[in-house]
């Protein structure tokens, strides 16, 4: 498979960013429900 | 333009996921109110990040030089379009969350409970919906850029507004009154910082304007424009940069539109922009009456010729020669004797905006301009049809494969179509350099 273009990996990176993003939320309620 | 190591693509992931994560910190210093069950938490969390990254949306596009030039402006527009529906879809499912875990949450949204809190997060609501849907269909809907963009800052503004007294009213949080000012000044700052972009700054480009010395036509719906600073020096730029332009008598102007400098990094006291009329306000770029003033904000962007590459292929199609024009116009001018392969995509010749003048600087540039037409002339012995692997193969010395940079700019199927074809020649992807600005 030939490598993916750079906006694509872009993409890729702040769709991974995001989803880090709802883990803190869970972590947040987690610690908070505990 | 910028290529990254991996350590430094995810130090500035881990800063933007900071940054966002910023307010549900602040509401975990201090003392803490008594917890409640894990879904009610979940659901205010959700909200808490939402707001942390619509907040951040605003750093963003800020067109702050120093990330500009880092990222590169078309990375944050990307960047900047995924967290916009990421950031919706969190703080819609913030009150759905509450609501599942705890009826109770419903109450605000009922106006008679509380009217201006029901109607205030209502607006917030249908504001945001339309903040985004508008930026999605924008093209689809054909609204001009001018009139999206005011409306997008205009949104955006009242939903952070909203969001900032609603942390505030709510008061769960917020409570002492120091992590309450904090939250305040963490989703607060967003707006200041719009007030910077879009009212300080371009009020203080009133000291430096411009005056259009030319208006030149080059064929229908293509023009040149030329401004000449007045009593001041225009900012050095990078040949590939763009900068964002007003016509007319103020600088708050709404019609201010970000285009590529064509002219040569070397001529400061006059720059150049050729601009294709696209249906908007570029429609009425060849009535701009010569002697009017114009206001400049920039340099922008990171797309560029890195100063270490050993030669360069040039592959542009249609308008996106200019940032082309400006680099060949700058390394002519410098007497730069880098190997150049100019590869030009156009429909037909006469499309092919720029091709003379560029051509004539082959006296003191090592250059070489392939043109690739869709629809040939007869006898057209030159290459023809869609960029490719093949077409590209074909046309790029096999030194310059290993070794150049390859610099793409033009409409997105084209640069999709040679950044895929570049990669499966087996140009290295920190040699590949291309700029995209269609995100809205």
């Amino acid at each position: 498979m030939p490598p993916a273009p750079r906006h694509v990996i872009v993409r890729r990176i702040a769709l991974g960013a995001c989803v880090a993003i709802a883990a803190l939320a869970a972590a947040f309620a987690w610690f908070r429900s505990a | 333009m910028a290529t990254h190591s991996t350590g430094s693509v995810i130090g500035m992931t881990a800063a933007y996921v900071a940054a966002c994560a910023a307010p549900m910190a602040i509401a975990l210093v201090g003392p803490l109110p008594a917890g409640r069950g894990f879904w009610t938490e979940f659901g205010v969390a959700l909200g808490f990040a939402g707001a942390g990254m619509m907040g951040a949306q605003f750093a963003l596009t800020a067109r702050v030089p120093a990330l500009s030039r880092r990222i590169g402006q078309d990375t944050l527009l990307q960047v900047h379009r995924v967290a916009g529906i990421v950031a919706t879809v969190l703080v819609l499912a913030h009150p759905a969350v509450l609501i599942a875990a705890e009826a109770g949450f419903a109450e605000f949204f009922d106006p008679r409970v509380n009217a201006p809190r029901a109607a205030a997060l209502s607006t917030a609501t249908l504001a945001l919906l339309l903040l985004v849907g508008l930026s999605m269909m924008r093209s689809r809907l054909r609204i001009p850029y001018e009139c999206w963009r005011t409306t997008h800052a205009a949104l955006a503004a009242l939903v952070m507004l909203i969001a900032t007294a609603h942390v505030v009213m709510v008061a769960h949080y917020s409570r002492p009154w120091w992590r309450g000012a904090a939250l305040v000044a963490v989703l607060g700052a967003p707006l200041g910082l719009l007030g910077w972009v879009r009212i300080v700054r371009p009020l203080a480009a009133r000291s430096r304007p411009y005056r259009v010395a030319e208006v030149r036509r080059h064929r229908e719906g293509v023009w040149t424009v030329a401004l000449e600073p007045v009593g001041h020096e225009s900012p050095a730029f990078e040949p590939g940069q763009f900068a964002w332009v007003t016509f007319g008598g103020s600088p708050l102007a709404l019609r201010q539109h970000p285009f590529t400098i064509a002219s040569s990094a070397e001529r400061r006291d006059r720059i150049e922009f050729t601009i294709k009329a696209l249906g908007d306000f570029t429609s009425t770029i060849g009535s701009i009456p010569v002697g009017s003033s114009a206001f400049v904000e920039g340099p922008a962007g990171s797309f560029g010729l890195p100063r270490g590459a050993p030669g360069a292929v040039l592959i542009a199609g249609g308008i996106g020669i200019t940032p082309m024009a400006s680099i060949l116009r700058t390394m002519h001018d410098r007497g730069d004797p880098r190997p150049i392969t100019l590869i030009y995509a156009t429909r037909t010749l006469e499309t092919a905006d720029l091709a003379d003048a560029l051509g004539a600087l082959g006296d003191r540039l090592d250059l070489r301009v392939v043109h690739v037409l869709e629809d040939p002339p007869p006898g057209w012995e030159g290459p023809t049809g869609r960029i490719t692997r093949d077409l590209l193969a074909r046309i790029i010395a096999p030194e310059a494969l290993r070794t150049h940079s390859v610099l793409i700019c033009g409409p997105d199927p084209m640069m999709d179509a040679a950044e895929n074809a570049a990669l499966a020649l087996g140009v290295g992807r920190g040699r590949i350099h291309a700029e995209r600005f269609s995100v809205v």
